[in-house]
């Protein structure tokens, strides 16, 4: 299921784009975000935010491109603080971050291969909630496994 | 202490590790360079073995959902483009199944000659066509995407033909007199 509003359950239209120079001025002054995203700026960097509400941006990806490994690894996903925790109001952001990913590794041909390399003490909870299998001391998902989740976070279900 | 530990240890204060995941992801950083290379080169191994042990079923799978969300995305264009014509788009799944364009055509049912001209963009597709796809491609391409495709190209080209438009328009009398 794409965004949801927690508290009706209805599917909130969304966008995924690239992030532009501009935006790392809005993320920097929206105190949302902890992490340093102009430190990110170098790799393939993507916002989500609600149709019609662009200048609330509801979290962030930065992707890094490993052709010769036939891979895309999540190098960091961060949701804004006010749907982080028991007081968020939105549903499902960093899943639909995550399916992006897949998505595009389906389209460079690496099978819909994305990896992570999560803190140890993490590992059991990203394979619980995303399926990500283990690759020695990094997670992977691919075909089958990221479809299900492009299915999952970026469809409408009549689609 | 390293980034991640310090931003875990930030995070974990007011959040559980459950509201972790679901609200970030963040490469561990706390293992020395070295360590790093060897944690590399182990996951390049598996990733290489699992490369070299794909069947062919799962490969086409990859290339099948490459072609079905380019085909998505493009629904959510506006215009029309020539790369996502219909004839593009069945070459390319053509090209996909690695079967020769005479086996495809045994495939759906064709002569290759009525093939061979689908491919080429020298004859229009029918919606029979369309099922034919849907039934090939397991249901992943979807009758109703190749009907989009070919009705936002039939689009195009009603709204641009302006010799047909003058052609049929002298078989027209008595036009209605509007405003």
């Amino acid at each position: 299921m794409p965004l949801k509003k927690i508290s009706t359950g209805e599917s909130l239209p969304s966008i995924i784009s690239r992030v532009v120079n501009d935006d790392y001025v809005l993320i920097d002054k929206s105190g949302e975000f902890s992490f340093d995203w102009t430190a990110e700026s170098g790799n393939e960097v993507f916002k989500i935010y609600l149709k019609d509400k662009q200048e609330n941006i509801l979290g962030l990806l930065s992707l890094m491109d490993y052709p010769e490994e036939y891979r895309i690894h999540l190098n960091l996903i961060e949701v804004g603080k006010s749907n982080v925790g028991k007081k968020k109001t939105i549903d499902n952001i960093a899943g639909c971050l995550i399916a992006v990913a897949c998505k595009i590794a389906f389209d460079r041909d690496y099978f819909g291969f994305v990896s992570l390399k999560p803190k140890t003490k993490l590992i059991s909870l990203y394979q619980e909630v995303y399926g990500f299998r283990q690759y020695g001391r990094l997670l992977g998902i691919e075909g089958e496994g990221s479809n299900q989740l492009i299915k999952k976070y970026l469809q409408d279900e009549e689609e | 202490m390293k980034k991640s530990e310090k931003m875990y240890a930030k995070l974990s204060a007011r959040l559980t590790d459950e509201e972790i995941v679901d609200g970030y992801l963040f490469n561990d950083d706390e293992v020395s360079a070295e360590e790093r290379e060897v944690d590399h080169q182990e996951f390049l191994a598996l990733r290489m073995k699992r490369l070299s042990e794909m069947t062919e079923g799962e490969k086409l799978f990859g290339r099948l959902m490459k072609l079905k969300y380019r085909m998505q995305d493009y629904f959510e264009t506006k215009e029309f483009d020539p790369a996502y014509s219909f004839a593009r788009l069945l070459k390319g799944y053509s090209s996909i199944i690695n079967r020769s364009n005479k086996e495809f055509a045994k495939d759906l049912g064709l002569h290759h000659s009525k093939l061979s001209r689908l491919l080429n963009g020298k004859e229009k597709p029918n919606v029979e066509l369309m099922y034919r796809l849907d039934k090939h491609s397991n249901g992943e391409l979807p009758a109703h995407y190749w009907w989009r495709l070919y009705a936002k190209e039939f689009e195009h080209t009603i709204m641009n033909d302006q010799e047909k438009r003058a052609e049929e328009s002298k078989r027209v009398s008595n036009a209605l007199r509007t405003g």
